[in-house]
């Protein structure tokens, strides 16, 4: 009878548990869908955790829809800034919206769209309520997410081994080859987050060697809302101004297959909850709120990794690794202040600020004179300055940015959005980026990872001709005047995307995508004294059809690439994907299986993958081989969550080993293992 | 100065820049020079077809500059008559300067069939100045055209400039005159709202594509934007501003390599407002 009870008790805690979570799977699926098209073919690194907090936190919060400002409709990083214009015209014209089926009759969005808005808004007449904050509500409202992750690569790399034939006999990395983070996470509605996160990568000493315990430490506490005070940030944060050309977000502009999302979504001061050890700030920060002028200061102090010689550095070390003798020499060897101030005024039709930043270095910063690097900043002490807007003329949306540094050099890009049909949205970008401008921490619209020495003029254009269809498309054209790392003359470039999409019904969605990218690049062979410029040209196909129904989800792939740089090369690829979602138990499995053939580097696969919590993974493929993985997640119960994911990639083009230097490791199989686990409570 | 320019005139051979058909022929006002389906504007050594669409006279004057060389600059003038059986313009063009420049006179004619279908002929005079042998060489050459409405939405054009591959024989030198086939459509997804697409090919270079749209924001304003394509992209944009009965044409577009080129026409129609 004991027994009975006990397996009536389980099952009832497992079913219960399956429904409260299954919400939760469903917003996370859905942003890993909007993040794997937002950063499909763009070539920029995008912060996948911050790009994850920013919409679970929105989820967690949901917008109320009919009084949302502008600014709150820029969380939703699917829209496009036409889409939220319209959303906020139609509610300025017709009033509040009466059932979520009004969505219907908003221009520009379509299904796939509203479906995306419905996650993260509800439908509310009256004004947001925003209780006072006291430690009482805070303390019984609040909640908090305790993550712990551990990751593990088999075989072992050859910077763990002993290293027989060196004469100090030992081993190239300090650590264990485990990577682990501990992360702590509350938040009480929207008004007040707090955390700390706590990260040791693969091969890093932990608690013994360089490190007393991990070896990156974060915290951060944010208060908004707060009398006169629109936000207050203390510990580690971030901040996003305009467009991005002198403190640029972690993502939000680039060129992707949202064809028509090119702008900056600036998000002001934000908390920073993430592992990566470079792009944030350290100190506090705040955000006034006078009536419709935000004004914003913030003073940062952090060290940063630097390869220092004879007092100066050489360069800036952004990857956050600290594995080898040499990595841990060039730990914390300066440091970086950074005082920021911004002042933007909110008008109906029209927002627009002005930006400054002043940032001053303990050591010299001097790179090592290179062709390439001749404009690069040299010196202690930085300063830059823009001015941005935003407005609109009709159908017309203006936005853009121009900035100056010390050396008054120049950066601008100002973009065109417009819809002149409902089914017709359309965005048009011209950027300018002098080589002599160059700033710690823009980040914008751009070809080059630097915001700077780029010119150029981006067009995109999304057609809805018929209710299921959806052709997207952009051409950019870009130069660049001065010479660029490999690259050591002015050279140029061209990018296409063109991407029909075919929504069938809301369990079937199919897309046919095309990408040609030609740009120069340098080539140095050992006989030629000189090196040649050519042409690299690459084009690539692929389709993908996505079905979902109930407990079920596949994604089907294949994709082929054909480069014609200095030799011809084809590539392709084609991959299955299966996701269960069990109805009785909180268990959901994603399996995969992918081929590859693409034996030249410059025909690398790019997928996505599913991944546990907070992890997301878009691996790049070459060689001949195939790779699977199984990732698991299990509701233990309400409060604790487990993820587990194993994946392996199998060469079959006779490598004898896997990746180079020290990363590298013997057979020609890889093992990835990521285990996270999740109490919330 | 001479180097620049000699430099961009070289350049201009092989890339065809802006698809210029030659570079006597002045672009059309059409977005990104998608000229061949548009049965709204006639331009001067375009589509010829297009005459047939005209209801009153017209005439125009056009400048153009690329780069922003004195040196490379066109000017053309037009006028286009409908007549009882069939329409007709006239069109001259001059590129160049003292030592080298070009000069085109065309007469075309035009029926419209049916309201579907219209043609077009017209017969071109080209002549260059060389310096060196201080005289003009000429030739006369046809271009053919035709263009057809599918659908209310979608009109399809087709012409050929040169489809015999006429050429000028100088002291014992040969300059070719290109031959051009161009196909192209346009859809319109309302009255305000047209998109065009056109296909180019010169007989011995690179294939042109060009793709825009042209909004008719307000009664009198229309706003081109579009991209082209022959060996380097080329983004464009551009304004028409309507008037009574003049009509003012702005086209700006951007050479990723050479630079800017902007054109400009002021048309007047001699029609009751």
């Amino acid at each position: 009878m004991k027994r009975f009870i006990y397996y009536i008790a389980i099952t009832h805690l497992f079913i219960v548990s399956a429904r409260a979570q299954q919400l939760t799977t469903e917003t996370e699926q859905l942003i890993a869908d909007i993040f794997e098209q937002y950063t499909a073919e763009s070539g920029d690194e995008i912060d996948y955790e911050t790009f994850y907090n920013e919409l679970q936190a929105v989820a967690e919060k949901p917008i109320n829809i009919n009084t949302a400002s502008k600014e709150d409709l820029e969380k939703l990083l699917f829209l496009n800034d036409i889409q939220i214009e319209n959303i906020l015209y139609y509610i300025y014209k017709f009033g509040a919206l009466q059932t979520v089926y009004e969505l219907q009759l908003i221009e520009g969005l379509d299904m796939t769209d509203i479906r995306r808005i419905l996650a993260f808004t509800i439908l509310e007449t009256k004004e947001d309520d925003y209780p006072t904050l006291n430690k009482h509500d805070i303390l019984k409202y609040g909640k908090s997410d305790l993550l712990l992750r551990m990751d593990f690569n088999i075989p072992l790399k050859s910077g763990y081994r002993i290293n027989d034939n060196s004469s100090v006999n030992s081993k190239a990395y300090e650590g264990t080859p485990f990577y682990n983070s501990l992360r702590y996470k509350f938040h009480f509605k929207d008004r007040m987050y707090a955390g700390f996160t706590m990260e040791k990568d693969a091969g890093e000493a932990f608690f013994g060697g360089s490190n007393k315990t991990y070896d990156f430490l974060s915290a951060h506490i944010q208060l908004n809302k707060t009398g006169n005070f629109k936000t207050i940030v203390l510990g580690d944060y971030r901040a996003s101004f305009g467009q991005g050309l002198v403190f640029g977000s972690s993502f939000g502009s680039g060129k992707s297959s949202l064809v028509t999302n090119v702008n900056s979504r600036s998000t002001g001061l934000k908390k920073y909850s993430s592992t990566n050890e470079y792009d944030f700030f350290r100190g506090v920060g705040c955000t006034v709120k006078l009536k419709k002028i935000d004004i914003s200061a913030f003073v940062s102090a952090k060290k940063i990794d630097g390869d220092t010689t004879a007092g100066s550095i050489r360069s800036i070390n952004k990857t956050g690794l600290h594995r080898t003798q040499s990595e841990v020499a060039k730990e914390k060897n300066a440091t970086q202040t950074t005082f920021g101030l911004n002042s933007e005024y909110t008008g109906t039709y029209l927002r627009a600020g002005i930006v400054l930043a002043h940032t001053s270095l303990s050591e010299l910063l001097s790179p090592e004179p290179s062709t390439y690097n001749q404009n690069y900043f040299r010196g202690r002490k930085q300063t830059s300055s823009s001015i941005y807007y935003r407005t609109r003329y009709d159908k017309f949306y203006f936005s853009g940015e121009m900035a100056v540094n010390q050396n008054m050099a120049i950066a601008t890009n100002h973009s065109l959005s417009f819809s002149p049909h409902s089914l017709v949205n359309m965005v048009i970008l011209y950027r300018y980026y002098s080589p002599a401008y160059d700033t710690f921490y823009a980040g914008s619209f751009s070809e080059n990872t630097r915001i700077n020495n780029e010119t150029g003029v981006y067009t995109g254009i999304e057609i809805r001709p018929y209710r299921k269809w959806r052709i997207s498309a952009y051409a950019d054209s870009y130069r660049f005047p001065h010479a660029r790392f490999n690259i050591q003359s002015p050279s140029w470039g061209r990018d296409y995307l063109l991407q029909a999409d075919y929504q069938y019904s809301r369990t079937l969605h199919m897309f046919l995508r095309g990408k040609f990218e030609e740009k120069q690049e340098e080539f140095r062979s050992e006989t030629a004294q000189i090196p040649t410029i050519f042409s690299n040209k690459t084009a690539m196909i692929r389709y993908q059809l996505n079905f979902a129904h109930g407990w079920v989800a596949t994604k089907s792939m294949i994709e082929f690439r054909l480069n014609t740089g200095i030799q011809q090369s084809f590539g392709a690829a084609a991959l299955q994907d299966i996701s269960f979602a069990f109805k009785k138990i909180p268990l959901k499995i994603d399996l995969r299986y992918m081929m590859f053939d693409a034996i030249d580097y410059e025909n690398r696969f790019y997928t996505y993958e599913k991944d546990i919590l907070y992890a997301f993974a878009i691996p790049s493929f070459y060689g001949q081989g195939s790779r699977y993985y199984i990732n698991m997640k299990y509701e233990l119960n309400r409060n604790f969550s487990l993820w587990l994911k194993y994946a392996q990639t199998i060469y079959a083009d006779e490598r004898e080993s896997i990746g180079t230097g020290h990363e590298s490791a013997s057979g020609n199989k890889r093992s990835d293992i990521r285990l996270l686990l999740k109490w919330n409570f | 100065m001479k180097k620049i320019i000699f430099f961009v005139l070289l350049i201009l051979q092989y890339i065809e820049s802006g698809a210029q058909i030659s570079n006597v022929v002045p672009s059309s006002q059409s977005t990104a020079n998608a000229f061949v389906s548009d049965m709204q504007r006639w331009s001067a050594f375009g589509n010829p077809a297009a005459l047939a669409s005209l209801t009153k006279a017209e005439a125009g004057i056009a400048f153009e500059n690329r780069f922003l060389l004195k040196e490379l600059s066109t000017k053309s003038i037009d006028a286009a008559f409908p007549l009882k059986y069939f329409h007709s313009g006239i069109s001259a063009s001059h590129f160049g300067y003292a030592k080298y420049h070009e000069m085109m006179v065309g007469l075309g004619f035009a029926r419209d069939f049916s309201s579907r279908f219209s043609m077009g002929v017209q017969f071109n005079y080209f002549s260059t100045f060389f310096a060196e042998s201080n005289c003009y060489f000429g030739i006369l050459f046809p271009q053919i055209g035709i263009q057809t409405k599918l659908s209310p939405a979608i009109h399809l054009g087709f012409s050929v400039f040169n489809p015999f591959q006429s050429h000028i024989v100088y002291q014992q030198n040969i300059k070719r005159l290109p031959s051009v086939f161009s196909l192209g459509s346009s859809y319109f997804f309302s009255d305000h709202l047209a998109l065009r697409i056109q296909a180019d090919k010169e007989i011995s270079s690179h294939y042109r594509f060009a793709a825009g749209i042209e909004y008719c924001m307000l009664e009198k304003i229309t706003f081109k934007a579009g991209i082209q394509d022959a060996g380097f992209l080329i983004p464009g944009l551009g304004f028409s501003v309507k008037n009574k009965n003049l009509r003012l044409d702005l086209t700006t577009s951007l050479h990723p390599l050479l630079g800017l080129q902007s054109s400009a026409s002021v048309r007047f129609c001699f029609c009751k407002p």
